[in-house]
C-alpha cells in the first residue's frame, strides 16, 4: 500500500504536489536537462525458460483433426487408443502402466498417437501449461471424444481396449479389438520401420545407438556377423539401422559385409530397400556395381522390389551388353515385367503381352487385314485398362474399316478426363490439330480411309 | 449520518422523476406517433407512414417505449383499419413479427400484402421466414425461391436460406428410406433459384455425416451419400482454390468411393474429386501441399486408370513430401520404364 494512504491527509496533499511538480519539471525540457542523470536500473535476473516435464510415456495429441493433418504432413503413422471402459482391468492396466511405461513412449514417438474416450473427466494443468483432461493427464477431453467417435465410425466397434494403427495418408495397417498382449513397445517399433523408414533411418542413430555403434565399430571380418545378428533379432528398426549404417560406409569390403548380411534381412525390411534401391535404379549407370547389389538385395529379401527393380534398370541402360551379367540373372523377373518397349509382336499375341508398349506397339504395327482377322481381340483392347492401347485399338479398328473404332474414339473425345490425351493422340495420327469439338473429329473419323 | 440519509433521498427522487418523465415522454411520443401515422395514411402519404413506422420501431428496447419488437408490432396492429389495411403496413407488421420470432401472427399481414402486390421480393422473403417460424419448412423454402426469382435483396436471401437450412438441421425430420432430410430437401428447392455456396457446402458435409449413420440401410445411405457428392461438387466447382476447398473435395472423393458401383451416372468420378483437391491444395511452394494424402490418393486412382505417367508424378511428389507406404505401393506397380 503506498505510504500516503496510510498516514493522514498531509501526507495525501505533499504526495499530489511533489507529484505536479514532478510532471511540470518533466514537461519543460531545459529544467529536465539539468537534473542529474537517473540512476541505471538494477539489472533484471535472466528470465528463466518455463520448464516442461518430459513426457516419459505416450504423448498424446491435443487436437484430434490437427492430429490427423499432421501425420500426413509429417509422414508419420497414426496409433489409436481406445481407452473408454473406465474401472475395467485391461483398460485401466494399460491406462495406468503401458501407455505412460518408457517403453511405449519411446516407441511411440514416431506415431501421432490418440487415446479415445467419451466422457468428460476433471480439467487440470497439462505438462505443456494447457488445461488436460485428468484421466489421460495430457490434451483436453474434447480431443479424446472426437477420437472414440472416428473410430466407431471407422470400425464399427464398441470394445475397449481397441487399438489401431493408420498410415499416414489415413488407411488402416492394424486394428484389434481387446487387449491379449500383442500391443507393446516392439510391435509399435515393426509398425513405424514398416510405415516410416525414413523417420526410423533418422531415429535408429539415438534410439539404437549400442548396435549402430557396435556396427561401425566392429572389425570387417565380425561385421557380417553382427549385422545378421541384429537382423534376425527380431527389431523392428534392424533393417533400418544396417541401411543407415551402410550408407554412410566407405569401404568397399564393409559395404560387401553389409550387404551380404541384408541379403538375410526379413521380408519386412522391403520398407527400409525401397529408398536406395529406388535411388540406385533410377540412373543404373550411375555406379553399375552399387545399382547391381542393391536390386540383388532387392529380390533375395523382396521378390515384388526386387522385380520392381530389375524392371527399372532394363530400360534406364545405354547399352544391355554391359549389362549381360545381371540380366542373365534378373531375365526371370526383369523381363517378364518390361520387355524392351521395341519388341512388337503380331496381333493377338502382342495383345496378351503383360507389357503396355508390346500391346500399344502390335496395334499400330498390324495391317487391316490382322485387324480384321484378330477383330474379337481387338475389341478386347478396347476396354484395356491403358489409355494410349485403347486408342491405338480403336484406331487399328477405324483403319480395318469398323465402325466400333470411330464411334470409340469420339466417345472417348468427349470424356472430360480421357479427351486431352486421346486428342493428342489423334494430332498424332493425323498430323494436324482439328481443335477441342468432337464434331470437328466426327467428320473425319467416320470418313473412309485417311492416314495410318 | 443525517448528510448521507438526506443525499439518498435527493437522488432517489430525482431518478423517479426522471422514469415518470421518461413514460410521460414515451406515452406523448406514442399518441403524437398514432396521430402522425393516422394523418399521413389520410394524406395517402406512404413514404410518411413508412418514416413514422421506423419511429415505432426505434422505440423498442430496455427502458424504451416497447419492451421487445412484437410488442411494437401489437401495437401498430392495433392502430385503425384505415392504417393497416395498406399494403406497405401489413409489409412493415409481417417483417415485426418476423423480427420477433412471431412468424404466424405476421402470415395474415404478409398474405394481405402479397395479394395487393404479388411479385413484392422482399414481403415474399419475410412470408418464407415467417412459413418457417410457424413450421412449414417446405413452404418456406417454395416462397423463399419465389422471392428470389421476383429478385429478393442478396443479402435478405442469404438470411433466409441460412436461417431455413440451420433451423432444420437441427429440428428437422430426418426422413425414410431414400428420401432426403428435410434440411436438404429444402436447401435444395432454394437451391433451384440460387445458388448459396456456403450453406451447399454445410448441406454436404452433414449429408455425407448421415450418409455415414445410416450405414445399417445401405439403401438410404447411398441416396444420402450420392446427394452429399452432388452438393460437394456443385459447390467445389466455384469455391476458391484454398486447403479447405481441397479438403472437401478429397473428402468427397472418399464418398464416392464408398458408393462404389452405386454411384449413378452423371455424378462425378472418384477421379474428378481427387484432381479438383490436387489442384485446389497447391501451394507456392510445388514440393508441398495443403492435402498431401490427396496426392497419394490421386496415384492409386490415376494407376487404377492406367494413367502410369500421372500415377508415377503423383506418388513421386507425395514421397518427396514425406513418407508414404501408398505412394510406394504405387510406384512399385508402375511400368519400369515410366518416369525419371
Amino acid at each position: 500500500v503506498p505510504r500516503f494512504f496510510t498516514v493522514g491527509r498531509g501526507a495525501v496533499r505533499r504526495g499530489a504536489i511533489a507529484t505536479a511538480l514532478t510532471a511540470v519539471l518533466a514537461a519543460r525540457p531545459g529544467l529536465a536537462a539539468d537534473a542529474p542523470p537517473a540512476p541505471a536500473p538494477p539489472a533484471q535476473p535472466p528470465k528463466k525458460k518455463p520448464v516442461v516435464p518430459e513426457i516419459v510415456g505416450i504423448r498424446w495429441e491435443p487436437d484430434f483433426e490437427a492430429g490427423l493433418r499432421r501425420a500426413a504432413r509429417e509422414g508419420r503413422p497414426v496409433f489409436v487408443a481406445v481407452n473408454a471402459l473406465e474401472g475395467e482391468g485391461a483398460n485401466e492396466m494399460l491406462r495406468r502402466e503401458a501407455y505412460p511405461s518408457e517403453s511405449w513412449g519411446r516407441a511411440s514417438r514416431p506415431f501421432v498417437c490418440f487415446a479415445a474416450n467419451g466422457e468428460q473427466h476433471e480439467e487440470r494443468k497439462g505438462p505443456d501449461g494447457q488445461p488436460a483432461c485428468a484421466r489421460f493427464g495430457q490434451g483436453p477431453c474434447a480431443a479424446h471424444k472426437d477420437a472414440l467417435v472416428w473410430t466407431v465410425r471407422r470400425f464399427g466397434s464398441m470394445i475397449s481396449p481397441q487399438h489401431a494403427v493408420l498410415e499416414p495418408d489415413g488407411a488402416t495397417a492394424y486394428h484389434k479389438d481387446y487387449f491379449t498382449g500383442e500391443e507393446g513397445a516392439p510391435f509399435l517399433d515393426a509398425w513405424a520401420a514398416r510405415l516410416c523408414p525414413r523417420l526410423v533411418a533418422r531415429r535408429v542413430w539415438s534410439v539404437r545407438d549400442l548396435q549402430t555403434r557396435a556396427l561401425t565399430e566392429a572389425h570387417v571380418a565380425a561385421l557380417e556377423v553382427r549385422a545378421k545378428e541384429w537382423l534376425a533379432s527380431g527389431d523392428g528398426y534392424a533393417p533400418a539401422g544396417v541401411v543407415a549404417v551402410l550408407e554412410q560406409e566407405t569401404d568397399a569390403a564393409r559395404r560387401a559385409a553389409l550387404f551380404a548380411a541384408l541379403r538375410t534381412a526379413p521380408p519386412d525390411a522391403e520398407a527400409a530397400l525401397f529408398d536406395p534401391v529406388d535411388a540406385a535404379t533410377a540412373s543404373p549407370e550411375a555406379d553399375r556395381e552399387a545399382t547391381a547389389v542393391w536390386v540383388d538385395v532387392a529380390l533375395a529379401v523382396a521378390p515384388e522390389l526386387g522385380d520392381w527393380a530389375a524392371a527399372r534398370v532394363v530400360p534406364r541402360v545405354k547399352d544391355g551388353t554391359a549389362w549381360v551379367k545381371e540380366f542373365s540373372r534378373w531375365s526371370r523377373t526383369a523381363r517378364r515385367i518390361a520387355p524392351p518397349p521395341h519388341v512388337g509382336r503380331p496381333l493377338p499375341e502382342g495383345l496378351r503381352d503383360p507389357s503396355r508398349d508390346v500391346r500399344r506397339a502390335s496395334l499400330w504395327a498390324a495391317s487391316p487385314s490382322d485387324v480384321r482377322a484378330a477383330r474379337e481381340a481387338v475389341r478386347e483392347a478396347l476396354g484395356d485398362r491403358v489409355e494410349e492401347v485403347r486408342v491405338a485399338a480403336a484406331l487399328a479398328l477405324r483403319r480395318a474399316g469398323d465402325p466400333t473404332g470411330a464411334e470409340t474414339l469420339l466417345s472417348m473425345l468427349a470424356d472430360p478426363v480421357e479427351g486431352p490425351d486421346v486428342r493428342r493422340a489423334l494430332v498424332a495420327w493425323r498430323g494436324e490439330d482439328l481443335g477441342e469439338d468432337p464434331a470437328a473429329w466426327d467428320e473425319v473419323l467416320r470418313a473412309e480411309g485417311g492416314p495410318r | 449520518v443525517r448528510r448521507s440519509v438526506v443525499l439518498s433521498l435527493c437522488v432517489a427522487s430525482l431518478a423517479a422523476a426522471a422514469l415518470v418523465a421518461r413514460a410521460g415522454f414515451a406515452g406523448d411520443d406514442l399518441e403524437e406517433l398514432r396521430g402522425e401515422i393516422v394523418r399521413a395514411s389520410q394524406a395517402n402519404d406512404a413514404a410518411r407512414v413508412v418514416r413514422a413506422l421506423d419511429r415505432v420501431a426505434s422505440m423498442v428496447g430496455p427502458e424504451k417505449a416497447f419492451a421487445d419488437v412484437g410488442a411494437a408490432a401489437d401495437w401498430v396492429a392495433a392502430l385503425p383499419d384505415g392504417v393497416t389495411g395498406r399494403p406497405v403496413v401489413q409489409v412493415r407488421l409481417g417483417w415485426m413479427y418476423v423480427t420477433g420470432l412471431r412468424g404466424p401472427d405476421a402470415l395474415p399481414h404478409l398474405e394481405k400484402a402479397l395479394r395487393a402486390a404479388p411479385s413484392d421480393a422482399r414481403a415474399r422473403a419475410y412470408f418464407a421466414e415467417a412459413k418457417r417460424q410457424a413450421g412449414e419448412p417446405a413452404a418456406a423454402a417454395g416462397e423463399l425461391a419465389r422471392a428470389i426469382g421476383d429478385g429478393v435483396p442478396d443479402d435478405l436471401a442469404e438470411w433466409g436460406v441460412t436461417k431455413l437450412v440451420a433451423g432444420l438441421l437441427t429440428y428437422g425430420k430426418k426422413g425414410e428410406g431414400t428420401a432426403l432430410p428435410e434440411y436438404a430437401s429444402a436447401a435444395e428447392t432454394v437451391f433451384a433459384a440460387k445458388d448459396f455456396p456456403a450453406v451447399r457446402r454445410s448441406v454436404a458435409l452433414r449429408l455425407s455425416f448421415d450418409a455415414e449413420e445410416e450405414r445399417v440401410d445401405a439403401e438410404r445411405s447411398t441416396a444420402l451419400r450420392t446427394a452429399a457428392v452432388r452438393h460437394a461438387w456443385a459447390y467445389l466447382r466455384r469455391a476458391p482454390a484454398d486447403g479447405e476447398s481441397a479438403r472437401l473435395s478429397y473428402e468427397a472423393s472418399r464418398w464416392v468411393a464408398a458408393l462404389g458401383d452405386a454411384r449413378p451416372s452423371g455424378l462425378p468420378e472418384r477421379f474428378d474429386l481427387l484432381a479438383a483437391a490436387v489442384r485446389m491444395g497447391e501451394t507456392s511452394d510445388p514440393e508441398a501441399h495443403q492435402v498431401p494424402e490427396a496426392l497419394a490418393a490421386m496415384a492409386e486412382e490415376a494407376l487404377a486408370k492406367g494413367r502410369f505417367v500421372l500415377a508415377e508424378r503423383m506418388a513421386r511428389r507425395r514421397l518427396a513430401m514425406s513418407d508414404s507406404p501408398a505412394a510406394r505401393r504405387v510406384l512399385l506397380r508402375v511400368p519400369a520404364d515410366v518416369g525419371d
